[in-house]
């Protein structure tokens, strides 16, 4: 069937053409265009509502007297509204777009009923809307990480239920025998994620469980939508785009085994290290301890099939888009882990708790890894679903530069400044104002504030160049042989 | 080719099955037909240095759970706490602590705190040979009551001391004894506690005697001890 032997490297782009799974490939991609494209655009309204968002509050930690006339704005609302508005509307959004089109051809099966999608995710960003309309106007509830109001939450998720069918189904409708690394995880999370938000919800929403077994629910629930719901569409993301771009094979079978296996065994355990010298059974903080620790090993095996799998390819990776963001998310994965489970220690706990520190940590795992996946993902799939290129590699540019730096910086400096708060905090004798070590702070945040800036820049280039391949119908660059790189013109167009 | 060619043909996956030629594909679909085929995965073995650090990670993990589980406890909440020695029996308070919890409840209507009791009805129990003196006497008063007059450091007094054993206010051995070795040490008095065992054996023989004894009865087993303090005459 193939036109091509399958042993001749790819050195030009059409040698290594199955004929017929592309054409399966172009019809997936058909079947998922306006649904992705909802989804993509969603998510890009919400990432900018929720940078605006955070903006607002990283100010008001330099500046309290800033957009302090109204409760509209106060800090506990536009934090936890910027939040929500990235964890939910960007996240799942993005989610929803690049891993249901990635599931749907690994499986090699076009999406049925394409419109039904988007009526379910119309309903997910209406819920959220409300939600976070509800959130800014005070009906937030007390809970970390579950702050969207009673009244909006079914509504959540219903349509997530929805969607999720929908990745469940290609699945269960899949060609061929083998099911992919990225297949696992993505199968793994479309179901871990309902458990835990349903879970979630009657547990402290609906019908609250006594006492501290509520505070050990909802920081299982909030790690675990990192990790078993943010962290395995990363990968999955990763672990199809790096083989995917280089032509090459993932490194080791047996090494996508176990950090699989290690991450769904491990990860569930972890979240209760968020109260470690609270009043909860100190086994229970154990376990959840050990769990954080033996998270290395997922962590490490990802590390070294991803490594491995890119070793000797450092001009491509770097010159595409896609690889650029992924590589950049995926180192950061390993070291936000590894961070991580240094942190779950309780000497270092100790000092990192209830600081700065954390809240880097969180941004550390979240933008650096996973959004900068999911941009490297949309980069790699939006020219197969508009059969278009990105217009312009300097904005491409812009947008890894400003996003790369800026959240190295905010991670960085939040993360200093959170160790000398913490060691001070600590440290009752030397400082005893506490108001005093609050002030120390106030350079810290400026320059995070100043990531932040930098943060938006990226993201209104990515918008920018997104809405401008969406709407220029096609009448640029029609010139273009092969893919928007990063790297000179010239080289480029040669590869 | 054109560039026209290839704008209009563009975006329309079904035309492109339609007429499936090499050289139309790849003008359609550019961003299709360059793709790198579909990923597959390699089959290196796991490194075999990896595995041992693993197994050294499961163990320090083995070793730092059981040094911090603290017995799965659902009431510790310090990971350091010694168990061992929470677990041991906690000393003892000493009889006579009891006993003062116990005068301040029962006795010390009639007694007084200052153990000195009331002329003409409540004998004292300070510098009293009737509480220094045999063990038992005391006791048996203790489980049975008195009535009658008695004679206490040279006054005569004439009232109605309860029962307290079985038959009375039923306290246990413990807490007689606890009562018994507090007024034998408070107040300046100073002889030895009467130890639970003693007063469960007391208990035991006298406890269903049924009347209260008199101060005759008592002085014929128990004869009154000379005292050396207050020298008074006895009977």
């Amino acid at each position: 069937m193939s036109q091509a032997p399958k042993n001749v490297a790819p050195t030009t782009p059409y040698s290594s053409a199955d004929a017929s799974i592309r054409a399966e490939l172009s019809e997936i991609d058909a079947s998922l265009r306006v649904s992705s494209l909802f989804f993509i655009t969603s998510a890009i309204f919400w990432l900018m509502a929720g940078t605006i968002l955070a903006l607002i509050a990283a100010i008001k930690l330099h500046e309290p007297s800033f957009a302090a006339g109204s409760e509209l704005t106060t800090f506990g609302r536009i934090r936890s509204a910027h939040m929500n508005a990235m964890a939910l509307g960007f996240g799942n959004n993005m989610i929803f777009a690049v891993c249901t089109w990635i599931m749907a051809r690994l499986c090699r099966t076009p999406i049925r009923h394409g419109g039904l999608l988007l009526i379910a995710g119309s309903f997910w960003n209406l819920g959220l809307t409300v939600g976070i309309a509800g959130i800014i106007k005070g009906d937030i509830t007390s809970v970390e990480w579950l702050e969207i109001p009673k009244y909006a939450t079914p509504l959540l998720a219903i349509s997530y239920v929805l969607i999720g069918v929908w990745g469940i189904m290609a699945f269960r409708f899949r060609k061929g025998e083998h099911v992919y690394v990225s297949q696992w995880y993505f199968l793994g999370a479309l179901f871990w994620f309902p458990w835990l938000y349903i879970v979630a919800q009657v547990m402290i929403i609906w019908a609250p469980a006594q006492g501290v077994v509520q505070s050990v629910t909802n920081w299982w629930f909030a790690h675990n939508y990192l990790g078993l719901w943010l962290t395995p569409m990363a990968l999955g993301t990763a672990y199809y785009l790096i083989p995917k771009v280089l032509g090459r094979p993932i490194y080791s079978y047996y090494l996508s085994v176990l950090g699989f296996w290690s991450l769904a065994i491990f990860y569930n355990w972890a979240g209760v290290h968020h109260l470690i010298g609270g009043p909860v059974p100190v086994w229970l903080l154990s376990a959840g301890i050990v769990a954080s620790v033996m998270m290395v090993i997922p962590v490490i095996v990802v590390a070294i099939n991803h490594h491995m799998t890119l070793i000797g390819s450092r001009l491509n990776w770097w010159k595409s888009p896609t690889l650029r963001f992924v590589v950049f998310g995926a180192v950061n994965y390993t070291l936000v882990s590894i961070i991580g489970s240094t942190m779950a220690l309780r000497t270092v706990n100790m000092t990192t708790h209830f600081t700065h520190f954390t809240v880097g940590h969180a941004h550390h795992g979240v933008y650096a890894f996973f959004a900068m996946i999911m941009f490297g993902g949309v980069y790699y799939m939006m020219p197969r679903v508009l059969n278009r290129e990105w217009p312009s590699a300097s904005l491409i540019r812009v947008h890894f530069w400003m996003c790369a730096l800026g959240i190295l910086l905010m991670v960085f400096a939040l993360q200093i400044c959170g160790w000398i708060q913490g060691t001070q905090m600590n440290d009752a004798i030397n400082y005893p104002d506490f108001l005093q070590i609050v002030k120390s702070t106030r350079p810290y945040m400026i320059i995070r504030s100043i990531s932040g800036v930098m943060l938006m820049v990226g993201h209104l280039a990515f918008g920018l160049n997104f809405f401008w391949m969406l709407f220029s119908a096609g009448a640029h660059r029609v010139q273009q042989e092969g893919p928007t790189l990063l790297i000179s013109k010239k080289e480029g167009s040669k590869t | 080719m054109s560039d026209e060619q290839k704008s209009t043909n563009k975006g329309n996956p079904s035309l492109e099955k339609a007429n499936m030629q090499d050289t139309d594909m790849q003008d359609i679909h550019a961003q299709l037909m360059r793709e790198k085929e579909e990923p597959h995965e390699g089959f290196s073995p796991i490194p075999i240095f990896l595995l041992f650090a693993f197994a050294a990670l499961c163990f320090w993990g083995g070793v730092y759970f059981a040094e911090y589980s603290q017995e799965f406890r659902w009431d510790v909440y310090d990971p350091e706490a010694d168990l061992a020695s929470a677990a041991a029996p906690r000393p003892e308070k000493p009889l006579a602590e009891i006993g003062a919890k116990i005068y301040r409840a029962q006795c010390i209507a009639c007694h007084q705190a200052s153990g000195l009791g009331a002329p003409g009805a409540f004998p004292p129990l300070v510098a009293s040979q009737w509480v220094l003196g045999s063990e038992e006497r005391l006791a048996r008063i203790l489980i049975n009551g008195l009535k009658g007059p008695v004679l206490v450091n040279g006054m005569t007094y004439n009232g109605n001391m309860p029962a307290f054993g079985p038959e009375g206010l039923n306290l246990k051995p413990k807490q007689i004894a606890a009562v018994l070795s507090y007024i034998r040490q408070e107040w300046g008095n100073d002889a030895p506690e009467v130890s639970v065992e003693a007063m469960g054996a007391y208990i035991d023989d006298y406890g269903a005697r049924g009347p209260q004894w008199t101060a005759e009865e008592l002085l014929a087993e128990f004869p009154m001890e000379p005292t050396v303090k207050f020298d008074a005459p006895i009977q």
